[in-house]
């Protein structure tokens, strides 16, 4: 190959290589978002494997659950980090839930996929708030699809039900 | 003696793969040959491009069909696409009788010499129908059409796609019934070939890590004489692995088969050697593919 060769050989494939913007979210910030102005406290979760099965059963998820991202304030809410597959990387979420056990909030912090940035925005992440753990919390059942995010629509609702299963099971035993 | 040419495989296989970047946006796909349910979604183009390098006839043959797409995602479940596609065959005494000849070669050569050509080939059209989704429902079920128009050749492909998710869908298990009826004028250049072909191809990619996923293809590919599969002139089975990496701008594909077996019969039997089914097949069949969603 020619210089003459290489030369249009590197132009024509680095050229159409356009960035696209991903959502990026640190943990200090998204506590600040849901919990503002107040102290959280992490609380060492420990799961048994029945515990575990049944958070698997309920949801269908079969990514592992980090029970190492727990924290609660003096009010005795509750900020739960976890993440389940996407496209092509994990995505990274966070729920807030209300002393009375049911959803107060959901936010994605970390996106990074090619289609379907509308699973984190306020619209469709409204629809968790005030689900429980006893709510299905299914795409297509209680909570509806995005067009061209089926796939990340879906494990994020796996995933909140998961949380929340997580909740009935352990956290809500937690004085 | 026969020249490779190498250093011009070689432009043209990297030019393929740069024109990759510029031509090409579609569905992303994680198999070599295998197509699945995973459609650009409404309103969104992609492109993309495919590169299949056939390997080795019984003498020297190689083949390059390149392929520049443009996908756009009509409705949630349609997708439709435009294939302009290229072809370059570097052949010599390459059949079983160790003359320079078969499919893209034209009868009117010296079967004594070797044969090299870069030509426009054909355009083609496509669309997808997903009836279920493999993401929501229990299998994900499609159909699947592409009529094909050259200056040699005219054919009508359509498939059955299945696709099952599994294991957080990481794990992604599809096979294609792939019918074609097909009309070729420059495999006698004197009476059109009329031939159909079923191909079953099935394939398991697995998302190993993050942006990584690999699996293998398998082909076993039947070929009839006639328009309506009349009688059956040669069938071959395939097999190889593949490789894809997806990111958020672009995904790349490799895949390799390997011909494990070839039977030629009837008419077709002059297209065979040493076991292997030779005609425009190679041994060893690489893919490359490129997208870029725009």
């Amino acid at each position: 190959m020619n210089k003459f060769q290489k030369l249009v050989f590197v132009m024509l494939a680095v050229l159409p290589l356009t960035s696209q913007a991903t959502i990026h979210v640190s943990l200090e910030e998204m506590q600040e978002i849901m919990f503002p102005n107040q102290k959280l406290v992490l609380v060492p979760v420990v799961l048994s494997d029945a515990t575990r099965e049944k958070m698997k059963e309920a949801s269908t998820v079969r990514e592992p659950f980090k029970a190492d991202r727990v924290w609660r304030n003096d009010k005795g809410e509750w900020f739960v980090l976890d993440e389940v597959v996407g496209k092509h990387e994990m995505i990274k979420y966070a729920v807030a839930i209300n002393v009375d056990g049911s959803v107060k909030q959901v936010r994605v912090m970390d996106y990074v996929e090619s289609y379907g940035y509308e699973v984190a925005e306020n619209k469709w992440l409204q629809q968790f708030v005030g689900k429980t753990g006893s709510s299905t919390i299914k795409l297509n059942k209680d909570i509806d699809n995005i067009s061209g995010a089926t796939l990340s629509s879906k494990h994020i609702s796996d995933g909140v039900k998961r949380v929340m299963t997580l909740y009935s099971l352990v956290l809500k035993q937690y004085k | 003696m026969f020249n490779l040419k190498l250093k011009k495989i070689q432009t043209i296989l990297l030019c393929s793969l740069a024109l990759s970047s510029q031509l090409v946006v579609a569905g992303e796909n994680v198999f070599g040959w295998v197509y699945t349910l995973d459609l650009v979604p409404k309103g969104k183009f992609e492109v993309e491009q495919l590169t299949q390098w056939n390997h080795k006839q019984k003498g020297d043959y190689e083949n390059f069909s390149i392929r520049g797409e443009l996908e756009y995602g009509l409705t949630d479940n349609i997708q439709i696409a435009g294939y302009i596609n290229t072809d370059y065959t570097n052949a010599y005494r390459n059949d079983r009788f160790g003359e320079t000849a078969g499919s893209k070669i034209p009868e009117s050569i010296d079967v004594t010499k070797s044969y090299s050509k870069f030509r426009y080939d054909s355009a083609s059209f496509e669309g997808i129908w997903r009836i279920t989704n493999p993401y929501t429902d229990v299998i994900g079920v499609g159909l699947y059409v592409e009529p094909t128009l050259g200056y040699d050749s005219k054919s009508l492909e359509y498939r059955l796609i299945l696709q099952k998710n599994m294991i957080d869908d990481k794990l992604i298990l599809a096979t294609n019934f792939v019918f074609e009826t097909e009309r070729d004028e420059i495999a006698t250049n004197s009476e059109p070939e009329k031939a159909s072909h079923f191909d079953l191809l099935a394939g398991a990619s697995y998302r190993f890590a993050p942006n990584w996923s690999a699996g293998f293809d398998y082909r076993y590919h039947n070929d009839f004489s006639g328009y309506f599969y009349q009688k059956s002139t040669q069938h071959a089975h395939f097999i190889g692995p593949n490789l894809h990496y997806g990111s958020t701008n672009w995904w790349a594909t490799i895949g390799y088969r390997r011909q494990l077996s070839g039977t030629c019969k009837g008419v077709g039997k002059l297209e065979c050697a040493d076991g292997y089914v030779l005609d425009d097949h190679g041994r060893d069949e690489f893919m490359f593919k490129f997208g870029i969603p725009l």
